[in-house]
């Protein structure tokens, strides 16, 4: 027996040796092609060979990305019943309200409201809420009792924050996309009077007296390069529904959201401030982002103040949210690209302003230190935390884990995570939901000064023009480019140098952007993965909510791809639009001179960049020169090497712009009945 | 039946190989560095009887096992000490010099078989290795020349000793460097030209690029061992106000802020020569009882509430470090920007008149002198908002003094800096707060190309690298 | 019997029908008790603010017919503060009140002037519009280099380059709710401040003779664009249908047929309020009814003097700016107001029919070459070649 024993074991020794050799000679000229082949790929040299990456994880439709991908719900954004016990969250990738019961920390319901909800705020009896579609250009009214949309309110383009008037009937909707407020006067359910505000506006609050609103913004006002960042918050005076003054905060830039305290001495902002006009050389010591808080004195002599707060050594990436405890003592502060919360004390910030001449507080603002008189602790979190609500009695702060698709929550006297509700999202995290998550963390930057969100909010663009210190220090001056829908329009960066996105985040990114130990071959797969399939453009709802181009706009189309100017003559072929902007991207991805080179330089041609929402993208040209799209001719193209329009009128530059403004994300060309449905039309259609 | 048995089998010669590669011998051993008992005094400048203890050796001791009989890693060695492990726990590395009147030299050593290799072999002594999560081992060596005298600096090399580099370049002792979780080598140095100055931490890239200072020691006071960081945060270090004392006290700093949050930890009447703190959090210390000149090792309360509680102890010797051979995550491997086919840095300063808060105010300065070692590098004019923008040959050590418009020197010299081939570093101003980021602007003299130092040279034929 | 209830209805009848009429035809159509709509300078567009002539503007001088007389003249110069003796244009706003110069834009406040020039970050210190949008409070300023958005202490500057304006010489704006217009030497222009998109009108999309617009102002649904040359084009806002309204005797300098259309097709400015539409030219004032055309002259009416600077209207009142004179009419009667040569004193003539009243002012408006006026309630503001006057209604 034992010998029949023997002899089955030496079999299946043999069996598996046999198969081992066989398998390692087959293996040798598999590998060695398959090498070849990933480095071909990846443009670059040893990433590691996985077929999957590409063949599965990166297929953009069709039942295997159905297979390998998930619906998640991304929560953002939340309110709280008075009475404490419903918590309402908005997820915005499954476009939906979520009602939860905070006792039993159960679902209890889901409604479904427009594309990318992002702010929802409730009446006073609870029975409605109010949130914003930031991708649909409508508030969708939701009655609370009957758990379904009742209404939409359109608004401006892409409406963000938003609040209810003291007496519930104004509503203030913050539109991030066209860069304004609009006032709807519930009553009759239309927007009355549309408000300018700041470049990218988001965040809005009013005060605890009821007279004075802020909106803050995230983009720099657009100035030359080298003049002084300034972003706006926008104070309006409520009782007359007008921009009361304009604050500057200087050197600051991302003021996603703003908080009173209650007691109304303080408004605080989150924001970060940027050092894109210092040559990025190193990351030590701040030298490219750092991250704090601003206060808008309402008393005393009304100063805006900042104070950072981060430390000499970690840093406390991408603030969102703000909420403040309702005895007015501590300020939480969501760092999204550190996975934590961060706890301010009020009374500390109080006597640091009193504390403090102005020219000390300036200081301060640049300073590693002073977080340390402020702030009281780093309470980690789940993955990008974002909205923040405080429940009624003060005693919990929920926080909107949008990559964990769960709600912590946090005790606000003993500063511990105590909870975590899950609502029911998918469990599995996709190989895009890591890359995901990997560029909205600033793990991958030294000391964690900043994550890929960073300069590309919501994988966009942050409208900066960075020194990239090329060759030498303050050379080659460059505007952030977009990260939507990029996946087929290879090459990379204005020079078109990288030939892959591996390359773009490779080991030289690491060496002169994060300089810090490059992302593992798994992380890159995953963010490549999810910059090839994940991230997607907004509909144009300004522009082109349908295809259909208006008569300014079809005037411009005709222009865009004539082959003869006014005077008749032929256009080379190489000098029209229409050549090197082919639809559907509006780009032939080809090397090209327009002739917009700076001194500052290096001799090289251009990437034809894409033309997907120009209109959310300014200021243009490679280093951010032109400030509107009228200045790239009227300014910079008046040597005709960037496509002949000098014969053109003004009315005929006009129509260009029109239909330049109107070009969309060729995604809606085929979902165009879902815009439709969805968008604005579907408002107008329904009524 | 039958079929399960050989199925059975299968399986093992399936996984034995997996669990035999898998198994950590040396899980809990303590590498213990083991001196003579004798009355030597250290010299912080050539490193003697403090970083090249005579007549040392290393053992090894499992705490695990009831019984501690000291194993002796090194008995062919007339000296050794500074050991470090490798990240599999299962390698040492360590300096040490078989015979007398070797110089010291960096051996490595696999504790399962105690074989060991000579990793380098020069002809100066060279001492505290440690692995670099590159794989390179980073070392300290000696170096003589009559201006500066004896001089210790960082070198790195590959683990079979070749492609030597030197990483520090000024005229400093530099000696017990480890690693910092974010990749960085902390080290002690002490300048020994044009004067001698007390002891301070630094901090830089494993390349020897961005070197600055980390934290400084009291006043007048030494440090006498590697800085050790937990996983919290908090890197341990033991300082002496007496500078010829063995004994000193043990101290903290958290890596987030080193100049502001220190802490010191009580002594208990006795004095500490070495700290390690264990991935399980354990702090394990080389301390000595008050009256005692014998130091043992100890397993210490980090809360402060229990005297250290012994772990090992010998009656002839004293027992001045030690190390626990375990697994241990691998710090960041930061990427290196140095590039050798250029042979210069560049280096900007936005304001030199920023002088940190407490002194904004003063005279302005409309010039800056660069001191190389015995030499004047040529001045420079600064640009009307005090930026400047130099391109210094690379590895040369120079030191910047502020002159006004009359001549005087306002503030300096600087301490000294050295620019690793290719690099690229900034500071906000001279002498300024460390803790002060840059106002976001564009200094004025990027706008134009970088000044050559030594400023009689006029063009530097190198590699033109393009970073973005 | 019979024969009287058919007379009774009848009679009944024609009543409801004058009744109805009158509630039609009269200027508070709009349902708003006797306050009216009219939309020069930019008024239009302001559902809450609307300019009342009634008691309280009213005089008590009978000749003059229930309009306005207004004296007790305070006159501004660079002495009080004005950064310029020549004043463009002015604009009543609240307690505030914006006069434009070639020195930059002066604004009064609690009593004193301030100024704005390019330092503060206005696009050209040559200031000859300014119109507040009365939704946002934000003020329009047209400017010799190109257009300004005024808001809350921020100007924000859209020019020829930087974005679809049709020209930098801005010699009018409207704001008119949501929209902005602008007369330029380039061509009318149209701003939509909800969707960011420009509109230019000139000869190739309208019915114009040349790009060159002088003024425009917004009434009822409809833009009137003062064209040089092109007389007056009307523009549907709801059809974007053009018409054109054409001196028929052409460039003649003379009325060969009186009231026959507009006096001249070289016009200056146009003014609407109460379905009527008042044109300035340098030949005269037309009035429009929407059926027939009126000119006056200064050799058979009130007006100071044919060559016409600008014209506003508020209410039924016309503020007629000419290079002799400031004249305020109402078709019928006419008050003038005139500065004695070499002297502060001057005269205010009324003139109805043949009826003539003189009144002696002292002192009297600040010069007699009126380029712009703005009146409100009991006030009126003239902006003049030799300084700014502002005038109250005499009771």
């Amino acid at each position: 027996m034992m010998v029949i024993m023997k002899r089955k074991g030496i079999k299946l020794i043999i069996i598996t040796l046999v198969v081992v050799a066989a398998g390692t000679i087959a293996w040798f000229p598999f590998h060695k092609w398959a090498r070849k082949h990933t480095d071909w790929v990846t443009a670059t040299a040893g990433h590691p060979v996985n077929c999957f990456s590409c063949h599965i994880y990166m297929v953009r439709s069709g039942p295997i990305h159905w297979l390998v991908n998930r619906k998640y719900l991304s929560p953002f954004n939340m309110a709280i019943s008075a009475d404490g016990n419903t918590l309402f969250t908005l997820a915005q990738e499954s476009g939906k309200l979520i009602k939860t019961d905070l006792k039993t920390g159960k679902k209890k319901a889901e409604i479904r409201v427009g594309e990318m909800p992002h702010s929802i705020v409730l009446s006073r009896d609870g029975e409605t809420a109010y949130v914003t579609n930031q991708w649909s250009d409508y508030v969708s009214v939701v009655d609370l009792k009957h758990l379904g949309e009742i209404e939409r309110l359109k608004t401006g383009n892409g409406p963000a924050g938003v609040i209810l008037s003291p007496d519930e009937k104004f509503l203030y909707v913050v539109n991030s996309f066209s860069n304004d407020v609009s006032v709807i006067d519930l009553s009759e359910k239309v927007e009355i009077k549309r408000l300018q505000a700041g470049n990218n506006p988001t965040g809005i609050n009013i005060s605890p007296d009821g007279k004075t609103i802020y909106v803050t913004s995230r983009r720099a006002l657009i100035e030359p390069y080298g003049t002084l960042i300034k972003t706006e918050v926008t104070k309006i005076e409520a009782e007359i529904q007008r921009v009361a003054d304009r604050l500057n905060f200087e050197s600051a830039y991302m003021m996603e959201n703003i908080a009173f305290t209650p007691e109304g001495d303080l408004a605080i902002v989150t924001l970060i401030r940027p050092k894109n006009y210092v040559p990025s050389i190193q990351v030590e010591r701040g030298w490219m982002m750092t991250h704090g808080i601003g206060i808008i004195e309402q008393g005393g002599k009304g100063r805006v103040i900042q104070l950072i707060f981060d430390e000499p050594n970690a840093y406390y990436a991408d603030p969102f949210d703000v909420v403040i405890t309702p005895d007015g003592k501590k300020a939480f502060v969501s760092n999204s690209g550190v996975d934590c919360i961060t706890v301010i004390s009020i009374d500390s910030l109080r006597s640091i302003i009193r504390e403090s001449t102005d020219e000390e507080l300036k200081v301060y603002s640049n300073h590693l230190g002073i977080s340390s008189r402020f702030v009281l602790k780093r309470i980690p979190v789940g993955a990008n935390p974002k909205g923040l609500a405080v429940s009624p009695d003060g005693k919990k702060l929920y926080v909107a884990e949008q990559l964990e698709d769960k709600i912590g929550v946090i005790d606000t006297e003993t500063l511990e995570k105590v909870n975590s509700i899950d609502l029911g999202g998918p469990h599995k995290i996709t190989v895009a939901r890591h890359g995901r998550r990997i560029l909205n963390n600033a793990g991958g930057t030294f000391q964690n000064q900043y994550s890929c969100y960073t300069c590309h909010p919501d994988t966009h663009e942050d409208g900066l023009i960075y020194n990239m210190a090329s060759k030498d220090m303050g050379r080659n001056l460059t505007n952030t480019m977009t990260l939507r829908n990029i996946g087929k329009l290879a090459p990379y960066k204005w020079t078109g140098k990288n030939q892959t996105i591996y390359k773009q985040d490779g080991m030289r990114f690491s060496t002169v952007l994060t300089r810090t130990e490059a992302f593992s071959p798994k992380d890159l797969d995953a963010l490549v993965c999810y910059i090839m399939t994940g991230v997607k453009n907004p509909p144009n709802l300004a522009y082109n909510p349908d295809g259909k181009l208006t008569p300014a706009q079809l005037r411009g189309k005709a222009i865009f791809e004539r082959t003869h100017n006014n005077l008749g003559q032929e256009i080379p072929v190489t000098n029209r639009c229409v050549t090197c902007h082919p639809a559907p991207y509006y780009t032939n991805k080809n090397f090209f001179d327009v002739s917009t080179l700076a001194p500052t330089d290096d001799s090289v041609l251009f990437d034809t960049p894409h033309l997907m929402n120009l209109f959310l993208s300014a200021p243009y040209l490679h280093d951010g020169r032109a400030a509107t799209l009228e200045e790239i001719w009227t300014i910079y193209g008046r040597d005709e090497n960037h496509g002949e329009l000098n014969d053109l009128t003004k009315m005929e530059l006009n129509d260009l712009i029109e239909y330049l403004k109107s070009l969309r994300d060729p995604e809606y060309e085929k979902r165009k009945e879902n815009v439709i449905k969805k968008g604005l039309l579907g408002i107008i259609n329904k009524k | 039946m039958r079929r399960k048995k050989s199925e059975y089998l299968y399986l093992l010669f399936i996984i034995l190989p997996l669990i035999v590669s898998c198994s950590d011998k040396n899980r809990g051993k303590l590498i213990i560095t083991r001196e003579e008992i004798s009355d030597n005094r250290f010299d912080y400048v050539t490193g003697k009887t403090w970083r090249y203890p005579e007549k040392s050796s290393l053992i090894e001791i499992d705490i695990t096992a009831g019984k501690k009989n000291p194993l002796v890693l090194t008995g062919n060695f007339y000296s050794a000490c500074s050991p470090d492990v490798s990240y599999d726990g299962k390698k040492i590395l360590f300096a040490g010099k078989i015979n007398r009147d070797d110089y010291w030299q960096i051996y490595e050593m696999k504790l399962s078989s105690r074989k060991f290799r000579k990793v380098i072999d020069l002809p100066d002594n060279c001492t505290d290795p440690l692995w670099l999560p590159g794989g390179r081992i980073l070392f300290v060596k000696s170096s003589h020349n009559d201006t500066t005298g004896i001089t210790h600096n960082l070198y790195t090399c590959l683990p079979d000793g070749s492609d030597l580099r030197q990483v520090t370049f000024h005229p400093h002792a530099d000696f017990a460097p480890s690693l910092l979780a974010d990749g960085r080598v902390i080290f002690i140095t002490k300048r020994l030209y044009p004067s001698k100055s007390s002891h301070l931490c630094y901090v830089m890239r494993p390349d020897g690029t961005k070197a600055d200072k980390y934290f400084s020691p009291e006043k007048g006071s030494v440090l006498l061992c590697r800085a050790r960081e937990n996983n919290d945060g908090n890197i341990y270090f033991i300082e002496s106000s007496d500078i010829n004392g063995e004994g000193g006290m043990l101290f903290s700093v958290h890596r987030n802020r080193p100049l502001h949050t220190r802490k010191s930890y009580p002594s208990f009447g006795g004095g500490f020569r070495a700290v390690y703190i264990s991935q399980a959090g354990e702090v394990y210390v080389s301390w000595k009882k008050p009256g005692e000149n014998k130091f043992g090792i100890y397993r210490y309360d980090k809360t402060g509430q229990n005297p250290p509680e012994p772990v090992y102890e010998e009656n002839d010797f004293k027992l001045t470090d030690v190390i626990v051979a375990e697994i241990h995550p691998r710090q960041k491997k930061l990427p290196s920007e140095v590039d050798f086919g250029v042979k210069s840095g560049q280096i900007m300063c936005q304001d030199i008149n920023v002088l940190g808060p407490e002194l904004l105010k003063g005279k302005k300065a409309v010039r800056i002198e660069l001191l190389g070692v015995g030499v004047s590098l040529g001045e420079v004019d600064v640009e009307k908002d005090g930026s400047f923008y130099l391109k210094p040959l690379a590895n040369m050590p120079f030191r910047i003094q502020t002159i006004d418009e009359k001549g005087n020197v306002l503030n300096g010299p600087s301490g000294w800096i050295w620019m690793r081939p290719n690099e690229r570093r900034g500071c906000v101003g001279c002498h300024e707060d460390p803790e002060l980021v840059p106002e976001n602007r564009v200094p004025l003299a990027v706008k134009k190309f970088p000044v050559i130092v030594p400023i009689h040279i006029e063009k530097i034929n190198e590699k033109s690298v393009e970073l973005e | 019997m019979k024969k009287v209830l058919i007379r009774a209805v009848l009679f009944t009848g024609v009543l409801v029908l004058v009744v109805l009429a009158f509630m039609f035809l009269s200027p508070g159509r709009n349902g708003i008790g006797n306050e009216t709509k009219e939309g020069s300078g930019g008024m239009s567009g302001s559902l809450k603010e609307n300019y009342v002539y009634g008691p309280s503007a009213t005089t008590s001088i009978k000749e003059a017919n229930g309009m306005p007389v207004y004296g007790n003249w305070k006159n501004f110069t660079t002495k009080d503060g004005l950064p310029a003796d020549r004043v463009y244009c002015v604009k009543i706003d609240g307690n505030r009140v914006y006069a434009g110069t070639h020195h930059g834009l002066a604004v009064y406040e609690n009593g004193k002037w301030k100024t704005y020039t390019t330092e503060d970050g206005l696009p050209h210190n040559g200031i000859v519009s300014v119109d507040v949008c009365e939704a946002t409070g934000d003020i329009w300023i047209g400017t010799l280099g190109g257009l300004a958005r005024w808001s809350a202490g921020k100007f924000e500057i859209f020019n020829q380059f930087n974005s679809g304006l049709p020209n930098d010489l801005v010699y009018n704006v409207v704001c008119d709710g949501r929209d902005i217009w602008m007369a330029t030497a380039g061509g009318a222009g149209h701003y939509d401040t909800y969707k960011k998109e420009w509109e230019i009108f000139t000869e190739m999309n309208a019915p114009m003779h040349e790009p060159w617009t002088y003024a425009l102002c917004v009434g009822d649904g409809k833009v009137y664009i003062a064209a040089w040359g092109g007389g007056v084009i009307e523009y549907d806002k709801t059809t974007k249908k053009f018409r054109d309204y054409v001196d028929p005797d052409g460039f003649m300098e003379i009325d060969l047929q009186p009231d026959d259309g507009v006096i001249h097709d070289i016009t200056t400015a146009t003014a609407y309020a109460n379905g009527i539409l008042w044109v300035s030219t340098y030949f005269g004032l037309s009035r429009y009814d929407g059926k027939y055309w009126k000119g006056y002259f200064d050799h058979d009416s009130g007006l100071a003097s044919n060559f016409i600077n600008f014209v506003k209207v508020n209410g039924r009142v016309a503020y007629v700016c000419s290079d002799k004179g400031f004249s305020t009419t109402d078709g019928t009667t006419w008050v003038t107001y005139k500065r004695n040569e070499g002297s502060e004193d001057g005269v205010a003539i009324i003139t109805s029919g043949s009826v003539r009243k003189e009144i002696h002012q002292s002192p009297s408006i600040a010069h007699s070459f009126v380029i712009n006026a703005e009146a409100k309630g009991d006030i009126v503001w003239v902006a003049t070649s030799k300084g700014l006057s502002r005038g109250e209604v005499l009771r």
